[in-house]
């Protein structure tokens, strides 16, 4: 059994404006020592995915269907306190936006020491060391221990974020666009960093990311996303090479890499769908090419190309 | 070589420091001379704090350099104040297009204000009518639809909003569009279509681009030649293709070897390590790059590297920028 496994999960979000339907039978499992990445464009459930597996959902969220684990405990089933002690500990989550995450008026050295306190058990003479240290795996000097958010820049704060995830070596870490606003080459750092302890420390990693090249280099494999719906999921040179769902080779073809031409880089036509309307089982059909009357009636079926490839689309390249 | 349409001369912009020694000075941009050919694209890039988004506001004019001029064409651009120039002819001639939309344009303005109001300042227009047609043929020309000249900001999706900024830079018809990190901000989806919309504006304006982002293959997409800044310094200048394949300065090659690659990921690749020393009064006889460079010499903490040819229109500042260390580090 895997170390993280989300099994059909659907979450609905109840707001004033309908029910919007966020994600729909999502299904997604991450061994030990993996790195499996979530790509897609905003709105496509990426991030919904990640604060449901750690439970920090809105209050508007329901989830419909489905089961998580992780390490054989239903996350679901877990009490709000037995999820406390989970999370930091056992499974910790980068957040998109470092400013926010962090407690503004506390010195980022200290923010650290709690979360070690907290979930490690240190005795308080070793919690200081032992926060710098985290802080130094991210490169942040140690005299920077002492400063609080906002007298860092936006990068800082993202490492300072990383550096508290990773203090108490999780076994499963969710890292929501763990390296936006960071430098290529501090970004590379980071990420050679994580990798390392998904090798080492046999750490399981989602990595949520809309840089489809980052995802390319660092997982192990990658799970498509659109509107709500996996719609691939495969090994990442199967992926890369035999893309097989219409949007993941849109995807691809829209995303700048070292051989591309102004010329042949590609735009994805349409939009994502309201989430909050009727939907056709395929939601990607109305952008979609290679659509046919049966892709709106059906329900959508998976296409297992190979055992680690795995498609939701009727008409596969 | 085009004739230059901008050139920066030995500029400098640096800043007092609080808290510091008396006297400190943060070396933002430090002795930097570039031109910009007419019709040219540039990139800009480099870690943040080298003095990238210094450059933009230098160029475009928005701050006064600490020493040395900027000419556009034939005018020296920096005889006035930034205060003066912002009211003057030579204003609409260079325009910028802001990282956020959201965040840089006016969220009481509806579009069609939003893109009439550099017409009005700028050039003088005052018949509605002519700012009007003016508003409509601009947002025609980046793909906007007419039925959004009514709405806000807020009402817009991310790449509207893009469209837009877009728009208000390029209503004036400047000669010079400097585009700071215009898709940070954007799905790739939308990403492609933006960065299409930009090269084929520029053909069709006869614009030159300063561009600036952090995303390496985009800017190896749009610009022919790339400059890399390295705390406030330029540390290589080169053809696009010639620095992405067989860059000279070691700063360079960690960077291009930082570019994510899924075609290279079984490869183990250099990193960079470190931080930058500080910007703050840094020793004007020491390579910027000493102390976290590989090949660091004695030479490099007591002589400071000028840019020096090393190929065709290729300039580095490296007293060991060899050609044969370039390609695949």
């Amino acid at each position: 059994m895997a170390q993280l496994e989300i099994d059909n999960l659907s979450v609905e979000f109840r707001t004033r404006h309908g029910v919007v339907r966020a994600l729909e039978s999502v299904t997604l499992s991450v061994a030990r020592g993996e790195i499996v990445g979530v790509v897609g464009e905003s709105g496509s459930g990426k991030s919904v995915t990640a604060y449901t597996v750690m439970a920090l959902n809105d209050e508007a969220a329901q989830i419909t269907s489905g089961r998580i684990t992780m390490g054989g405990i239903d996350i679901l089933a877990a009490q709000p306190d037995a999820m406390r002690q989970l999370r930091g500990r056992e499974m910790a989550m980068i957040f998109q936006s470092p400013r926010t995450a962090l407690h503004p008026i506390r010195k980022v050295g200290k923010q650290i020491e709690d979360v070690l306190r907290e979930h490690a058990g240190l005795p308080s003479r070793d919690l200081k060391q032992a926060a710098i240290a985290a802080l130094a795996r991210v490169r942040i000097p140690e005299r920077r221990a002492e400063a609080y958010p906002f007298e860092l820049s936006g990068g800082m704060c993202q490492r300072v974020m990383i550096a508290m995830a990773l203090a108490c070596s999780p076994s499963v870490l969710i890292a929501d666009e763990p390296t936006t606003g960071l430098d290529v080459t501090t970004q590379a750092v980071i990420m050679d960093l994580i990798r390392d302890m998904s090798r080492s420390a046999r750490m399981s990693t989602l990595l949520i990311t809309h840089d489809l090249g980052l995802a390319g280099e660092y997982c192990d494999r990658i799970a498509v996303m659109h509107a709500g719906h996996v719609v691939e999921i495969a090994d990442t040179e199967s992926l890369f090479d035999h893309p097989a769902h219409p949007y993941t080779r849109q995807l691809l073809a829209a995303t700048p890499v070292p051989e591309s031409r102004i010329e042949t880089l590609h735009s994805i036509p349409g939009q994502l769908p309201d989430l909050r309307s009727t939907l056709p089982p395929c939601r990607f059909s109305g952008r979609c090419e290679r659509r046919q009357p049966i892709c709106d009636e059906r329900e959508l079926p998976w296409t297992e190309l190979t055992p680690t490839h795995l498609v939701r689309c009727r008409f596969p390249l | 070589m085009m004739a230059p349409l901008l050139e920066a001369r030995s500029l400098s912009k640096f800043y007092p420091v609080k808290g510091a020694a008396r006297g400190a000075k943060l070396h933002a941009v430090d002795d930097v001379s570039l031109t910009i050919g007419a019709g040219e694209s540039v990139g800009l890039v480099g870690e943040s704090g080298c003095g990238k988004s210094t450059m933009v506001r230098l160029l475009g004019r928005l701050i006064d350099p600490t020493t040395g001029q900027i000419l556009l064409g034939d005018d020296d651009i920096t005889a006035m104040s930034q205060a003066r120039f912002a009211s003057s002819a030579g204003r609409r001639r260079i325009q910028i297009v802001f990282q956020d939309a959201t965040e840089s344009l006016n969220p009481s303005f509806r579009v069609a204000q939003a893109i009439a109001d550099p017409l009005q300042r700028l050039l003088d227009m005052r018949n509605a009518a002519d700012i009007d047609k003016r508003v409509r043929t601009t947002a025609a020309l980046v793909g906007l639809p007419e039925e959004l000249l009514q709405r806000y900001p807020h009402q817009l999706s991310g790449g509207q909003r893009a469209r837009v900024g877009i728009a208000r830079a390029v209503a004036v018809e400047p000669s010079l569009l400097i585009l700071d990190e215009p898709t940070s901000a954007l799905d790739v989806s939308v990403q492609a279509v933006i960065l299409r919309l930009l090269a084929d504006l520029r053909d069709r304006l006869k614009m030159s681009y300063l561009f600036v982002s952090h995303d390496l293959n985009v800017v190896r997409l749009l610009c022919s030649r790339v400059v890399v800044m390295y705390l406030g310094k330029v540390v290589e200048s080169a053809p696009a293709e010639a620095l992405f394949t067989a860059p000279r300065h070691p700063y360079t090659r960690a960077l291009v070897a930082a570019i994510p690659d899924p075609a290279r990921r079984r490869e183990a690749r250099p990193r960079l390590d470190g931080s930058p020393t500080s910007p703050i009064d840094p020793n004007p006889n020491a390579c910027r790059f000493h102390g976290r460079c590989a090949h660091s010499t004695d030479l490099c903490a007591t002589t400071m590297p000028p840019l020096r040819a090393g190929g065709a229109d290729h300039f580095a500042a490296c007293h060991f920028a060899l050609a044969s260390t370039g390609g695949n580090p």
